[in-house]
């Protein structure tokens, strides 16, 4: 291939991604504003389009069109920046997931521990968004987004790695192919409780919106942000929640399985994906939120242990089964 | 057993998913209000064409409004009201002339909806307010660049 066409194709997959990100985005909006008001007895959004599919493309004309207001004060570099690269990660990790058999942007061999990390790299848009607008409750909802993010991700790796051993490998098409015979949700059930848990704090999400607490500290690290910076900053939490949840369907729910059909497979995974969505929503429109010390205690206490406990026994019954096989 | 108060708080919820919404829908459904509902005051007639009104201008109603939003004079050597308006943008519907009026000349209705362009559309002459149960917007009222045309 010429090099134009390498950078014709890369430009394309891009587009692609971008498309899909942003629509997904709006879809999910609606989506939770709609399960949200029906979950309070009420109707959501009603008006524009059927059921109101439309309100939230206005809505993010509306926002695309607000006035851009730095607030005098902030720190500009890092304010400017948070929202841009808050994106970034979330745009990273679609190249990696895979929708289907051979349907995927770019196939690497530690393509799980790619997305993961790359998660994780979202704490350092938010602890910029804190520290860069220059207000206090901005600032407290960057350190504790960055707290939580930090005492939750270890357990969320680790109930990972138990699917990894389980299947021997880090590519996520492979993870999914080695749930041919069986869903990694019957015996990873722990790991999966963990992971949700884990990926639930990870986005931000009731009962784990300790970050962006509105009845606290109205809603954090966003306060000072308006217009398309804060678009930037609404759509990539709802992009993060889409990652999560595909991730979540990759490892336990078996992905495109049982179909291998590309079409078939990802109405398949999208269907598995927004089931867990929809549960997601579910939770957010029940529960309370955690105090901070609770939150922490269940984090380091609870989750981690649980987490290694899961990882070794894991460990030993794919060691015990192994030797049975004689391998 | 640990965390049944969360399956329950979960089931509560779906419940309500699958329920029907309590909204009603307002301009296009509106909900029923109770016989009690306080709302316009209407002036009685005793005939429509002409209009007597059963009202007799003593302005009782007058001194007894709390909110001092009833404005009665007497005609000249007539028991009729040479004026009487109520300015709504005052009124805090609390049923106080009503009671107060020895000769049962008003009346209290359910029309909770009045609304209008400006505060000269909540102060209502007699015969509005004798007339109309329901308030309906005939015109838009003229906004400043639309009176200066008409004047000249």
């Amino acid at each position: 291939m010429v090099w134009w066409s390498i950078l014709l194709w890369a430009l394309l997959k891009l587009v692609i991604a971008f498309l899909f990100i942003f629509i997904t985005a709006l879809i999910l909006i609606w989506m939770l504003r709609k399960i949200m008001g029906h979950m309070q007895y009420r109707r959501g959004p009603r008006h524009h389009g059927p059921h109101g599919i439309w309100q939230t493309v206005f809505d993010t004309i509306k926002l695309l069109g607000k006035e851009d207001i730095i607030p005098s004060g902030v720190d500009r570099w890092t304010f400017i920046w948070a929202p841009m690269i808050i994106f970034v990660p979330s745009l990273m990790a679609f190249v990696f997931l895979p929708f289907a058999e051979k349907i995927v942007a770019t196939n690497i061999e530690i393509s799980l521990f790619f997305i993961l990390a790359i998660m994780g790299l979202s704490i350092i848009a938010l602890l910029m968004a804190g520290w860069g607008s220059n207000n206090k409750y901005a600032l407290l909802g960057g350190v504790r987004s960055a707290a939580q993010m930090m005492s939750y991700e270890i357990p969320m790796l680790i109930s990972a790695m138990g699917v990894v051993m389980m299947s021997g490998s880090m590519n996520l098409s492979e993870i999914v192919r080695a749930q041919q015979h069986i869903w990694y949700i019957v015996p990873q059930l722990v790991g999966f409780f963990i992971f949700g848990c884990a990926s639930l704090a990870e986005i931000n999400s009731t009962p784990f919106d300790i970050p962006e607490a509105e009845s606290e500290i109205v809603s954090g690290f966003n306060v000072e942000y308006s217009g398309f910076r804060f678009a930037a900053f609404f759509l990539a939490e709802f992009v993060n929640l889409f990652i999560v949840c595909a991730l979540a369907a990759l490892l336990f729910l078996g992905g495109w399985l049982p179909f291998t059909n590309p079409v078939y497979g990802t109405i398949f995974f999208l269907a598995k994906t927004y089931v867990l969505i929809f549960a997601v929503m579910w939770v957010k429109s029940t529960f309370p939120r955690f105090r901070i010390d609770q939150f922490m205690n269940f984090g380091w206490k609870v989750l981690l242990p649980l987490s290694l406990a899961n990882l070794f026994v894991t460990g030993v019954i794919v060691l015990m089964v192994d030797k049975f096989r004689g391998v | 057993m640990l965390g049944t108060g969360l399956l329950k708080g979960l089931k509560t919820t779906l419940r309500a998913f699958f329920s029907r919404p309590v909204t009603i829908m307002y301009p296009y459904e509106r909900a029923e209000i109770g016989n009690r509902g306080q709302g316009l005051i209407k002036l009685r007639v005793t005939s429509i064409d002409p209009i007597i009104y059963k009202c007799t201008g003593c302005g009782i109603c007058e001194k007894n409004c709390p909110q001092r939003c009833i404005e009665v004079i007497k005609k000249e050597g007539e028991k009729q009201p040479e004026i009487y308006t109520v300015n709504y943008g005052l009124c805090m519907f609390c049923r106080i002339c009503i009671d107060v009026c020895p000769f049962n000349a008003l009346e209290m209705t359910q029309d909770s909806e009045h609304i209008g362009y400006g505060r000269q559309d909540f102060i209502w002459e007699k015969e509005k307010l004798a007339m109309k149960s329901i308030y309906i917007i005939e015109e838009k009222a003229p906004s400043a660049g639309d009176a200066g045309e008409a004047g000249s």
